[in-house]
């Protein structure tokens, strides 16, 4: 048995969203602790809400993350909307499932070329990245800036949406608009194309690690084909489904010693949300196109290898854009109905679960009969992944203790970065030195 | 000539949404027909895309630089140690790397940072009252410094 004693602290894991540190101690060989310690002071946005009116809280949660502003409006619209007893249209529904496409894509491009890619090249991070492959970062932005402008185009800006609200858009999109974006969507396919290229030039980089868990995502409902990013039920790998409304039963929230973020699980120690849960909970309803990709970049459902969560992405974007595409074809037909979205607030609870690019996202109210929040939960991806990090690091550690501390260290925080976390809920200060 | 002003932070985080306030608050005053205001809240590297198609770039974004809270400094990228890039990233694709990434894949715009040192980024919808008292004077040289800008380019 070995003797090795290593002392490992990572201070803030670089290429996340947020602050976190790993740490790792081992003493004669064996692993002491492993753990991912998030130190950002928790965020209490949800007592934020309390008082709210109806018609404010998608603006203010989508406030919460840069990265996931629609989804996060796009979640709490949802639980609005079943606390209110509201039905949006199937038009207003097929916008909102670009919206998220849009973003899915934005985040999935940002994540994979950005955050990751310099972990498979071999360098530091995108700077360098951009100097020795400019093609690729140029190729990246230029994709992101497609799905910016989808989103742009229906909610009126790239970041925080302005007009998507409860039962409708305060101001919906032109048919030309739409076609627009379809016609970029349809030319960038040709980009993405190049981009898997990239991704399989260098993925006998990735990591080979196998630990299964169980997945949570949104599963189809009422025997949908659709692959779930808007609308389902929550559906467990364990073969167990929930209605959103029903999340706590899936969450099952609960503190470690190591973290002010919580941690979740449901029927085995974690579970994972994510690309990769709903790669291997929904691999049937992927188009031919995506499983296409999966198949050359030698991903089957279902995969434990948390590593492979970037090649979930990618495929996903093929899904996605081919999908956009084709809704946006059935959107531009039907053409663009101006509809009255007033709707009479009232007392109620409700929960929304959508799919942002990081997971299932559940956001949870209980209005008053003035329409005013009186109690507000959210639990975003990242807090269901954390324990699943943990767990991931518990069995990989001791595989690669005959590695050199620094590699040690890297694989840790690859193996952090691969999950996408957003830890911090997006702060953006800048802090500056002068010479 | 077109001039982006951009407003930077997270208005849940009470100081940490000064830039993006102050911002708000010039769509009251007078401005020239070549400036673009932008809510840009917490956005990352898709802030590139504005900024490489813009001539002039005023970016206002709270920043911890070292002095009381309240102040406020103006300064150019010149003037900054490269420390500002430490490790590059710790908030995925943040300001300075994004910056650095459009010198290397385009050609950057003359930019201004206006900083506002903050006081407290804790959550809150409302900013401290170090910053609050001095709102107005934040306004009125983020309003000049525009119109110097955009003086300095037209001769």
């Amino acid at each position: 048995m070995s003797s090795k004693n290593i002392d490992l602290h990572v201070h803030h894991v670089t290429r996340v969203e947020g602050h976190g540190d790993v740490l790792l101690n081992v003493a004669d060989g064996k692993v002491e602790h492993v753990s991912l310690n998030i130190v950002e002071a928790p965020r209490f946005f949800e007592g934020m809400l309390k008082g709210r009116a109806h018609y404010e809280v998608r603006e203010i949660v989508s406030r919460i993350c840069g990265i996931c502003a629609c989804g996060h409006s796009l979640s709490s619209i949802r639980a609005s909307e079943a606390a209110l007893g509201v039905e949006p249209s199937h038009q207003v529904v097929d916008l909102r499932k670009l919206v998220l496409s849009a973003e899915n894509l934005s985040s999935h491009y940002l994540h994979i070329f950005f955050l990751v890619a310099p972990d498979l090249f071999g360098v530091d991070s995108v700077i360098p990245l951009a100097t020795s492959h400019k093609d690729v970062v140029v190729k990246a932005l230029k994709l992101k800036k497609v799905a910016n402008k989808m989103s742009d185009s229906i909610v009126g800006r790239h970041t925080h949406p302005i007009c998507m609200d409860i039962k409708g858009f305060s101001k919906l999109p032109t048919v030309e608009k739409l076609k627009d974006i379809q016609r970029q969507l349809r030319d960038s396919i040709s980009d993405i194309e190049f981009m898997i290229d990239v991704v399989a030039s260098v993925a006998g980089n990735i990591p080979d690690f196998t630990r299964e868990t169980e997945y949570v995502s949104l599963g189809p409902i009422n025997g949908s084909k659709e692959y779930p990013f808007y609308d389902g039920v929550i559906k467990s790998s364990e073969g167990i489904t929930y209605y959103p409304a029903d999340y706590k039963k899936v969450t099952n929230e609960f503190i470690t010693p190591d973290s002010t973020a919580k941690h979740t699980r449901h029927k085995r120690d974690s579970y994972m949300v994510g690309a990769m849960a709903r790669f291997n909970n929904n691999y049937d309803l992927l188009r031919p196109e995506a499983k296409a990709v999966a198949e050359k970049l030698g991903m089957k459902a279902p995969c434990h290898n948390p590593f492979m969560i970037t090649i979930a992405q990618l495929v996903e974007t093929v899904h996605i854009t081919h999908d956009a595409i084709e809704l946006l074809d059935s959107l531009i037909n039907r053409g663009i109905v101006p509809e009255d979205y007033s709707y009479t607030p009232k007392a109620g609870k409700g929960a929304g679960a959508v799919e942002v690019p990081r997971g299932i996202l559940f956001h949870n109210y209980t209005y008053n009969t003035h329409g005013r929040i009186e109690e507000a939960d959210a639990v975003i991806p990242t807090t269901q992944n954390l324990e699943n990090i943990d767990q991931d690091m518990r069995v990989l550690t001791p595989t690669i203790l005959d590695k050199p501390k620094e590699e040690i260290s890297l694989l840790l925080q690859m193996l952090v970065r691969a999950y996408d976390p957003c830890i911090s809920c997006s702060t953006h200060q800048l802090n500056v030195r002068f010479a | 000539m077109s001039m982006l002003v951009v407003g930077l932070g997270n208005i849940l985080l009470s100081d940490e949404g000064i830039g993006v306030h102050i911002v708000n608050a010039l769509r009251n005053r007078p401005l020239p027909p070549s400036v673009t205001l932008m809510d840009g809240a917490t956005i990352g590297v898709d802030l590139l895309d504005d900024i490489l198609s813009s001539d002039r770039v005023i970016i206002v974004d709270s920043a911890r630089m070292g002095m009381s809270a309240g102040e406020h400094r103006t300064f150019t990228l010149t003037g900054v140690e490269d420390s500002m890039f430490p490790n590059y990233s710790l908030h995925d694709i943040s300001l300075p790397e994004t910056l650095k990434l459009g010198e290397i894949v385009g050609s950057l715009p003359p930019i201004i940072i206006v900083g506002i040192e903050p006081s407290s980024i804790e959550p809150g919808t409302t900013v401290t009252d170090a910053l609050s008292t001095r709102f107005n004077d934040y306004v009125e040289h983020v309003w000049q410094t525009i119109l110097d800008f955009n003086e300095e380019a037209v001769n």
